[in-house]
């Protein structure tokens, strides 16, 4: 038996009421709701690095494999580290400028501050002009960061960051300058970044990683 | 229950003549004799039951009006009619139909004062009665407007999305780069919107702004306008077709973000909730269109989503009750060198929502919601880990709400969220506690 269309409540109308308030109100009275309410993603924030093959750029990432027996660097690690540490002891946060400023002493809290930048990081094969690496940068709340590139003897841009182990790198170095989001974002990166041999024995001679003697 | 079609009769013109309406008249005459004096004229046609379909557009329609006092005033539509005064009037008006549906309202009053007024809903020929009077249902032409409006202050534990996780990955403790001591930060989020409908058409408009109090995290201050506009077509009494088109304005920190175009087809159909309230379920398609603002770092891309909504309300218009489920694309428009897109997933989403309503007082709302984004080629921490080889988030949150309401336009409200993301690249925990203001008008 059907009602009279007059007397029976019509929730098409309340329906068609909600089509008025489309995205106005549901916005306005979504408290309590289980949408999310997490920011929009920081697109803009990310950041444009060309690194060694890149045609008509001025920043390549380089470094010398005779150094190490032509041992070709396979792929990169390019990014973002917030450097929460003292590389000097003084207690002064300051940036690395050399590579050479890695040593034994500060290299496990450099490590630290990398495994907990790794939403800043990323893995880039090499292969032919493929030229750019792009990756967020930290929020300003984190403080100091710098531009590390790593270079590695293995293919592992299929792999997470996670499963580098401590015989992969092979070269790595910093840009030597603090950075911030005042680096206008989505324009590549001016300065070059020269790698150095990950390790060396006590004589300063590049050698392997994993052989005896690596600093 | 009143059966719709109680009371509907076709006419046919010839049949019916002033003779037989004078007999109408005659055995009224009885009743009439012996009713209280202080009744109001009856109103008697036979041309008319009080819903009618015609056969033809135009209509010789007979009235007998009888009262104990003499009748002294006809009116119809509002427009007196010529008559002379006596116990027993007898009126005979040519109507032209020219819309689906008319209402012809007919009053007597006697010498007395007592007014009748009957209403006779007459349609055209060939108008499906169930049909029109649903479409009659709808907004009719006058414009009405309506808004709403959020104040909230809010303290959100983790603006950055910053990593932090319950437990260990590879071995490593995630903490992030942002010191646990000043992850958290205050924050004004101010909502507003305000509509109007005039027929199947609506029309809206709204802002909103959220503002971080330290500076250093004003990258994440948000505003956004927005202004659309749509049509509800009804199909039937149960199902209607909704188009919008939206809009929309981001603005990140200071900075231009995106313009974004949505058209939002969808499919509407009453519901049955089953416990004497109403239900709607919505089967939509969004189709949005971003244009980013950084032109050299994004490219322009379409999202595409497939919703199922369903809301309802009870009986006594005290318990709301709302689920989303979805399936979509979305993508910030970040394209490599190499072609790939880091920021490109597609997701399945899942949301319920529960609001209790007293007319004023307590105010409690209830959501629960979760999604499935598996990224295209963003690459995880690791890849030893059941969510696979790419990138997949799944966002997990609760919430809740207690509040009083003053009056619709004025309710006061504390609010809770808790949100998880599962990740195997980025996970972390955020909780936003809030209190403010919000009504509707």
């Amino acid at each position: 038996m059907r009602q009279n269309a007059a007397d029976r409540p019509n929730p098409l109308r309340k329906g068609m009421y909600l089509a008025a308030l489309g995205a106005a109100v549901l916005l306005v009275l979504a408290g309590g709701c289980g949408q999310f309410n997490d920011n929009p993603s920081p697109g803009g924030m990310s950041f444009t690095y060309a690194f060694q093959g890149a045609s008509g750029t001025s920043s390549p990432m380089a470094w010398d494999t005779n150094v190490l027996g032509n041992i070709p660097v396979k792929s990169v690690v390019v990014g973002a580290i917030v450097i929460t540490h003292s590389r000097d002891g003084s207690g002064v946060i300051k940036p690395y400028t050399d590579a050479n400023q890695v040593t034994p002493a500060n290299r496990d809290l450099l490590q630290t501050d990398a495994e907990q930048s790794v939403n800043f990081l990323e893995i880039n094969l090499i292969s032919g002009d493929t030229a750019e690496v792009e990756f967020p940068i930290p929020p300003n709340a984190a403080g100091p960061w710098q531009l590390v590139g790593i270079g590695l003897k293995n293919d592992l841009s299929d792999k997470g960051l996670a499963e580098i182990t401590t015989v992969d790198p092979i070269f790595y170095g910093f840009v030597d300058e603090f950075l911030n989001d005042k680096v206008v974002p989505g324009t590549v990166y001016p300065s070059a970044l020269v790698l150095k041999p990950w390790c060396t024995n006590p004589n300063g001679g590049p050698i392997l990683p994993g052989q005896a003697g690596c600093l | 229950m009143v059966r719709f079609n109680e009371g509907i009769s076709t006419v046919n013109m010839r049949v019916w003549s002033v003779l037989i309406a004078v007999a109408f008249s005659l055995a009224a005459s009885g009743a009439w004799a012996q009713a209280p004096s202080n009744d109001p004229p009856e109103i008697l046609t036979s041309e008319l039951a009080l819903k009618t379909v015609l056969e033809s557009d135009k209509l010789d329609v007979n009235f007998v009006f009888i009262d104990q006092d003499k009748v002294a005033e006809v009116k119809i539509n509002g427009e007196k009619q010529p008559i002379t005064p006596g116990d027993t009037v007898l009126l005979t008006r040519s109507f032209t139909f020219t819309q689906d549906v008319t209402r012809v309202e007919v009053s007597a009053t006697d010498e007395k004062g007592h007014t009748r007024t009957v209403t006779y809903t007459v349609f055209r020929p060939g108008v499906d009665p169930d049909k029109a009077l649903a479409q009659e249902g709808q907004p009719s032409g006058e414009l009405a407007w309506f808004g709403g409006y959020d104040v909230r202050s809010e303290q959100d534990s983790n603006p950055t999305n910053d990593l932090s996780s319950p437990i260990s990955i590879k071995g490593v403790n995630v903490t992030g780069v942002v010191p646990d001591s000043r992850q958290s930060d205050s924050r004004l989020n101010l909502n507003g919107s305000v509509g109007v409908t005039k027929g199947m058409w609506n029309g809206f408009a709204g802002a909103s702004k959220i503002t971080y109090s330290k500076k250093e995290n004003e990258n994440f201050n948000v505003q956004q306008l927005y202004l659309g506009g749509g049509l509800t077509k009804p199909i039937n009494d149960t199902l209607a077709f909704a188009f919008n088109y939206t809009f929309t304005d981001v603005n990140l920190g200071s900075h231009d973000y995106l313009q974004s175009h949505t058209l939002s087809p969808a499919l509407r159909r009453a519901v049955d909730p089953g416990d004497g309230g109403t239900g709607v379920s919505q089967y939509g398609l969004n189709v949005v269109r971003k244009q980013f603002a950084l032109k050299a770092f994004q490219q322009d891309t379409t999202d595409l989503s497939l919703t199922m909504d369903y809301r309802s309300i009870d009986k006594e218009k005290q318990d709301t009750y709302h689920r989303v489920f979805e399936y979509g694309t979305s993508s910030e428009g970040i394209k490599l060198s190499d072609g790939t897109d880091p920021s490109e997933y597609t997701y399945y989403g899942l949301s319920f929502g529960w609001n209790n309503r007293w007319d004023s007082g307590l105010l409690v709302d209830a959501g629960l919601g979760t999604q499935y984004r598996k990224y295209k080629s963003d690459k995880p921490l690791t890849t030893d880990t059941p969510l696979g080889a790419t990138r997949v988030d799944i966002p997990m949150q609760v919430s809740a709400g207690l509040g009083w309401q003053f009056r619709p336009q004025l309710r006061l409200m504390g609010t809770y969220s808790y949100l998880f993301n599962l990740s195997n690249k980025s996970p972390f925990v955020r909780q936003i506690i809030g209190v403010g203001l919000n009504g509707a008008f």
